[in-house]
């Protein structure tokens, strides 16, 4: 009897053409909001919900799920073709993704990107169909100690994304974490660093710093340059783009570490892509056999990312379906738009509704599969930016690029801050700085300060607590281990070139 | 290229020609509204308030055909949003929807505006602060977290959405009224609250029914109490901290409400239209259905009654930030 | 040992540790006035004043290790940058701000056509003054009809 319901809601997806037809408008406009710096796919899903009301329950959720999925996806084409992240998940792609494309491999980077986009969300939603219930014990398992020791074990991974100069990493690392502070303290609510402005108490907002230390020195530094190698329709075949399934087997440890990363790290609320993808790739470089190729335009630092961040789609449907709690800041708005629709998710939605869950479970898969294809076809168009003569693509970058910070919450605060974060960030790269740890440390920073200062709190004032935790105790020895090998191999690696 | 540049170009006088017609309508009072109106939400997408604007977006156009456009302005503790709405140009247009969460900021003097800087035109909604507690857990109602308070003072954790707000206001109250203390842990939004006392890293949390009521539905949360004097509307049940004898309402009553507020100097016309527009949306059963889904409490409220309802919640707020918040 | 490359890198280097080392010595400084609460706990400032410590410290030291390597090596060249990346940098800045005085879609297609023109002198101003307007109602088109982003334009909203 039940069996059935199931089979019923997973019909309604796959052999109901309207519903297919909006789920693959939904992935396709997910993909524009995640391409384009400053929108992100949190903004794509709210502005689309509107547009809803009229549809199922079901299709709905869908279509919105398809939005998700996309948007996280689509973050890679702009982040691998011009070196500004679409959005915040996909800063870590820059660092493989940018130089690949460099080197006249963008059709393939694309590829990757997309098929490890793919990978990431199949994973994580066999995940979620198969044991959803059991991985959402690990979202209330989290407690202000094992969120501090998490955002130190990002902290620790700086090393791994600091390219040739670890001091100068640091520097960077840190320089993250001290913007982080300002904005309303965690703990007491009074406002620190904001130096008067209502602008600032929110915090410095993320999109805005990244954009203006990617996109203003990558469009500085190479607005001088010769025109790319002109892509020519004839290199565009499939074979070109998708990677052979041969080299995607050669890379199967890579891409399911990278997936269940994800997925793990979007079951726990209040962290995102970009966490996992931080994490993904330093985990991938350090297993890699060849680790100085990151950073230099090898795939797998593509496909750690890639495939980390679209795992967390899954993951944070995890407990967003099964306790009601958003696993990030895109399926916060899922959620507002399910219970838009009266549905409110929980256990009894699975007992109730099992042809509802059945449907967005199929949803999950056929959005991914859409994903997948739409970009394939798309990369033939999307490499076409390369073909615009570098004197026009620069300014127009540049427009773009301020656009983007502006329509974060149109405010034109964003823009200067985003233009100061340029100046610098032009200073920086010249000065041979990296940017990646500056994002890191702004979004790890203020997590682990309130973390912190929340754990302690909690336990009466005394740090001792994180030594009655064992999980965050064994997050802290892991981080401890890493930041010390890192130490180790800098200094080998000095004494080689000496 | 050469007909997609024409294309751009056609496109481009279109849309100015559009845009003159558009503005040689002007602005009669009569016709109101003649284009859109920008609601500014100044939080995230997928708060609460966020979703009471979304859900009034289809009922709006249905009776008036007009389209409500959500703009999400955060940060600050909504100032950014609600300071941008004050600012906004006084047409009637561009309006935001501001809850205690403001009063408390201009109460502590975290921004720099009074309670009549801006044009408060009517209350939406109220939403009650509870008491959550771990269902099947250490604490089965409120008597049992009394007694642990006043046996362990300073040690129950009680987790709060924020800082210095009304959630916190209420459980300083409530602590006061018992002689004893709570240990608040303030997190990052109310699901983060709820995910530790499901959790059980914190003993109870201060939250709206709205943020909850998923997880009391699904039997993980049990609400011990509420603050007001009428209890919850679809949680009959849920006895009031006043039924249990304790005075909360020292400082008057302070309630968590959504209310629409505009730039000053919008035409009085004009004014009366919008409250008249919106109390109908949402006194419309398709809008009550999605609020009492949601946990959210309605409460139109307009004119004097309204000023001296929000009067009574910034005076609270107040006294609060003056004595509660230190 | 030292090249002229290597010593522009340094400087570069050197300027960052310089604004560093200013803008964290204001905060630090505003660390310290702040007065603690007289509230058990960690007090707001406590890991602020570390963590701003820490970079001072670094950022000096590398400062330093910088000079020492200058003078040792003889080399403090520095490769001027291309004057059009300069000109670039100064009017990135002045669109901006041009988009409160003249608003965001003059201003757009003004930036566009000289940018473009500017960084190959041989481009035609019709192409440049083409992709110039094209950039921006394509903008216009996707932003603010589309996503409903309410750009900037002070001249329009005077005349109206």
């Amino acid at each position: 009897m039940e069996f059935s319901a199931e089979l019923a809601g997973i019909a309604s997806i796959l052999l109901n053409p309207i519903s297919l037809l909006w789920i693959l408008f939904g992935t396709f406009v997910g993909l524009v909001f995640g391409a384009l710096p400053g929108l992100s796919a949190t903004m794509g899903v709210a502005l689309v919900i509107p547009f809803t009301f009229t549809l199922e329950p079901v299709i709905a959720i869908s279509m919105l799920i398809g939005v998700y999925i996309g948007g996280i996806a689509g973050g890679a084409v702009s982040a691998i073709l011009i070196n500004i992240p679409g959005t915040p998940s996909s800063v870590v792609t820059t660092i493989d993704g940018y130089p690949m494309a460099r080197k006249g491999q963008a059709p393939r980077a694309l590829g990757w990107a997309a098929f490890a986009s793919g990978w990431g969300s199949i994973v994580s939603w066999l995940l979620l169909i198969t044991i959803a219930p059991l991985l959402a014990k690990i979202c209330t398992g989290f407690g202000s100690p094992e969120y501090a020791a998490l955002a130190f074990f990002g902290l620790s991974i700086i090393a791994a994304v600091s390219g040739d100069s670890i001091s100068k990493g640091v520097i960077a690392g840190l320089v993250g974490v001290s913007l982080s502070f300002c904005g309303i303290d965690p703990i007491w609510g009074n406002t620190r660093f904001t130096f008067g402005s209502v602008n600032l108490m929110g915090g410095i907002s993320t999109v805005a710093a990244l954009i203006g230390l990617y996109s203003i020195p990558s469009i500085l530094s190479s607005c001088l340059d010769k025109d790319n190698r002109k892509i020519d329709s004839k290199d565009l075949t499939i074979k070109n783009i998708v990677p052979p399934f041969r080299d995607q087997w050669k890379r199967k440890v890579n891409i399911i570490r990278s997936s269940l990363i994800g997925t793990f790290i979007g079951i726990i609320p209040a962290t995102g892509g970009n966490i996992a993808a931080f994490l993904a790739y330093d985990q991938a470089k350090r297993f890699s056999k060849e680790p100085e190729t990151f950073g230099k335009g090898n795939p797998d630092g593509i496909i750690a990312s890639e495939a980390s961040n679209n795992g967390v789609c899954g993951g944070a449907l995890i407990p967003m379906l099964t306790l009601g709690i958003p696993g990030d800041s895109v399926t916060a708005v899922l959620l507002g738009g399910l219970m838009i629709h009266g549905i409110s998710p929980g256990p009894q939605l699975f007992s109730e509704n099992p042809d509802f869950i059945a449907g967005i479970f199929t949803s999950v898969f056929v959005a991914t599969i859409f994903m997948v294809l739409i970009q394939v076809f798309g990369i033939k168009i999307f490499t076409k930016t390369l073909n615009v003569p570098v004197n026009y693509l620069s300014g127009i970058l540049v427009v773009l690029s301020l656009v983007g910070s502006f329509a974060i919450r149109q405010n034109f605060f964003d823009v200067m801050l985003t233009l100061g974060f340029g100046l610098i960030g032009f200073f920086m790269s010249k000065g041979g700085f990296p940017a990646a740890p500056v994002v890191l440390g702004l979004v790890l920073g203020s997590m682990f300060e309130g973390e912190f200062r929340r754990a302690v709190k909690l336990g009466g004032g005394s740090p001792m607590i994180f030594l009655q935790r064992p999980v965050a105790l064994i997050i802290i020895l892991l981080a401890i281990a890493i930041i010390i090998s890192s130490a180790v191999k800098s200094r080998r690696g000095r004494k080689k070139e000496a | 290229m050469r007909k997609a540049l024409l294309a751009l170009v056609v496109m481009l006088l279109v849309s100015s020609v559009a845009f003159a017609g558009g503005q040689a309508e002007g602005a009669a009072e009569a016709n109101y509204p003649t284009k859109e109106i920008t609601l500014i939400i100044p939080w995230n997408p997928g708060g609460t308030n966020d979703l009471m604007a979304r859900a009034m977006q289809p009922v709006f156009k249905s009776m008036y055909n007009a389209d409500l456009v959500v703009k999400n302005v955060p940060g600050g503790g909504s100032a950014v949003g609600i300071l941008e709405a004050m600012n906004s140009k006084p047409d009637g247009y561009t309006l935001g929807l501001a809850t205690s969460s403001f009063l408390a900021l201009m109460a502590q003097d975290m921004v720099d505006c009074e309670l009549d800087d801006a044009l408060n035109m009517m209350s939406v909604a109220e939403e009650p602060i509870i008491i959550v507690v771990k269902n099947g857990g250490k604490y089965d109602d409120a008597e049992d977290l009394i007694e642990a308070m006043k046996a362990n003072p300073g040690q129950i954790s009680c987790g709060i959405p924020g800082t210095n707000n009304v959630n916190q206001a209420y459980a300083t109250l409530l602590q006061e009224a018992v002689g004893s203390t709570f240990n608040f842990m303030p997190f990052d939004g109310g699901s983060r609250v709820v995910a530790e006392v499901i959790g059980g890293h914190v003993d109870c949390g201060a939250l709206k029914p709205s943020e909850t009521l998923t997880q009391v539905k699904a039997g993980e949360l049990k609400i011990v109490g509420v603050f007001n004097t009428d209890g919850i509307g679809i949680l009959p049940e849920v006895p009031t901290f006043e039924s249990l004898g304790y005075d909360v309402f020292r400082l008057g009553n302070i309630q968590q409400t959504a209310y629409l507020m505009g730039p000053k100097g919008i035409d009085p016309a004009i004014q009366a239209r919008i409250i008249d527009m919106f109390s109908a949306v949402c006194s419309s059963d398709e809008y009550k259905e999605f609020c009492d889904g949601v946990g959210i409490q309605l409460n139109i409220k307009s004119g004097e009654d309204f000023q001296s309802y929000i009067n009574e919640i910034y005076t609270g707020l107040e006294k609060a930030a003056a004595e509660l918040f230190v | 040992m030292g090249d002229r490359k290597t010593s522009t890198a340094k400087w570069y280097e050197n300027i960052v540790y310089i604004i560093c080392l200013v803008f964290f010595s204001i905060e630090l400084h505003e660390a310290l006035a702040t007065k603690p609460r007289a509230v058990n706990g960690m007090q707001s400032m406590t890991f602020p004043k570390v963590i701003f410590g820490i970079i001072i410290v670094m950022c000096a030291v590398k400062l330093l290790m910088n000079i020492i390597w200058m003078i040792r090596s003889g080399e403090y060249g520095f490769e001027l940058l291309d004057r059009r990346i300069l000109i670039s940098l100064v009017m990135i800045i002045v669109y901006a701000a041009l988009w409160q005085i003249i608003g965001f879609g003059l201003s757009s297609v003004i930036f566009v056509t000289i940018e473009s023109k500017l960084l190959r002198n041989n481009a035609p101003w019709l192409h440049c003054a083409l992709v110039g307007l094209g950039t921006t109602v394509v903008l216009y088109f996707v932003f603010g009809f589309l996503f409903n982003v309410d750009f900037p334009e002070p001249i329009l909203e005077m005349i109206m």
